[in-house]
Order: structure tokens, then C-alpha cells, then sequence
């Protein structure tokens, strides 16, 4: 048997300018499901009758980035600690909507490289755990 | 007796930084006698498993940040939720 569910753990990635990001290291199956909602839309019927849905791609990108971040190092223009730990949903995407463009694109490039980072990790994971060589419960009673 | 009391709108239950359960309009109070800070609250969402981890915060966020305070013990009965807090974080 193995351990299925992780605890939460955070990353922090590093930006330009000194800037950083804190991130959840992984997201929960529940917030992944919500991530996939957020960033697709249902396009009808496909061949067949199963519903079809799409990649939105814009959505994806902040629904990427509202899964993932958790806090940051951003000011507003006034120089103020711009806060987005522990604030609701609302008040995170206004956040987002108010940052400037490249600031923005910087931040999901990020939290996209960290996706990629940790699914490749998580690749790695599964190969060195399958690896094992401990005895095989079924063949032990079979033998007893 | 309660003293120091503190309302607001909403607040959540955090495991690290998952939320447990989101409080809409909560009253915080402090037992004058003891120190002890007490929270109650009407549940709006609630995950069953966050809630059973140990380590559990009180979070009521406010304009320049948020409040945290380590949840002592809790009880939620119906919609009700009710809490007893130690130190603020």
C-alpha cells in the first residue's frame, strides 16, 4: 500500500526584478478538477453524443495561476504590500486583472514552468517507488 | 464573561493553506476570566477531511492581510460552528 495524499506543501519561485511567488507544490485532485473546470467549456455534442469540451486558452492560463498561487512579493503603485495571502478568490483575481501585462505573463510563465517541473518530479517518483523489490503479499500467502 | 469582541464577514478554517471550511459571519470573543479566544460562525462550505487534520488555523482575513489564530479544539453542529483558539499567529 502507499500513501496517496500529500501534504501541502509550498514552492517559492523566483522572479525578476527580486520579485518571487509562493505556490502550492501540487494541487489536491479536488483543486486540479476545478483547475480543468475553470479553464475548459463545453462545446456540445461530439460524434457519438459524449460531450465535448474545449481548451479555453486564456482561461487556462489564470485558472493555472489562480490554482497555484498562494502569495507574492508585488507592491502596488504606491509602493503598499499588494496582499493576496489568505484573501478570497475575489480579491486575488482583481490582483492579477490589475498587474501589468508582462508582469502577468511573467508570473504564469512561472507557475507554468513549476507545473511542468513537478510533473516530470512526480514521473520520477512513481518510477523509483515501482522499482522496489520487497516481497509480493499474494505469492507470500500462496507460500504459506 | 466575554469581552473584545470582533465580528466579520467571513473567515475560513485552513489546513496549511488548504481551506477546510469557509465561515461566513463570525463573531470572535474573549473569555476575560481565562484569555481564551473563542470563535462561532455559520459554515458555508466544508471539506470532511481537511477538517479531521491536526494543526487546523482560523484565518479572517482583513484589508492589509489576515489574521491567524491555531484552532485549540472545534465542534460544528449543523451549520454551526464553534471554536476555541490559542495564541494568534
Amino acid at each position: 500500500m502507499s500513501i496517496r495524499v500529500r501534504r501541502p506543501a509550498t514552492e517559492r519561485l523566483e522572479l525578476s526584478q527580486g520579485d518571487f511567488l509562493i505556490v502550492k507544490q501540487d494541487l489536491t485532485a479536488g483543486e486540479y478538477r476545478a483547475f480543468l473546470r475553470a479553464a475548459t467549456k463545453p462545446i456540445g455534442l461530439a460524434a457519438g453524443g459524449t460531450p465535448a469540451m474545449e481548451l479555453d486558452p486564456i482561461a487556462a492560463g489564470e485558472a493555472m495561476v489562480l490554482a497555484y498561487l498562494l502569495d507574492w512579493s508585488f507592491q502596488d503603485a504606491d509602493g503598499r504590500p499588494l496582499v493576496i495571502a489568505d484573501q478570497p478568490p475575489a480579491v486575488v483575481r482583481a490582483a492579477l486583472d490589475h498587474l501589468d501585462s508582462a508582469s502577468y505573463m511573467e508570473v504564469q510563465r512561472a507557475i507554468q514552468a513549476h507545473q511542468t517541473a513537478r510533473e516530470t518530479a512526480l514521473d520520477d517518483e512513481k518510477k523509483t517507488l515501482s522499482g522496489g523489490t520487497g516481497p509480493d503479499r499474494t505469492l507470500m500467502s500462496v507460500a504459506s | 464573561m466575554a469581552t473584545g469582541v470582533l465580528r466579520g464577514a467571513q473567515a475560513q478554517v485552513k489546513a496549511a493553506y488548504l481551506t477546510a471550511a469557509d465561515i461566513a459571519g463570525y463573531t470572535l470573543a474573549r473569555d476575560e476570566l481565562t484569555g481564551a479566544w473563542f470563535v462561532s460562525g455559520t459554515v458555508v462550505t466544508s471539506d470532511a477531511y481537511l477538517l479531521a487534520q491536526t494543526g487546523l488555523l482560523f484565518v479572517a482575513p482583513h484589508k492589509g492581510g489576515a489574521w491567524r489564530w491555531v484552532i485549540e479544539s472545534y465542534r460544528v453542529a449543523g451549520e454551526r460552528f464553534e471554536a476555541r483558539l490559542k495564541a494568534l499567529t
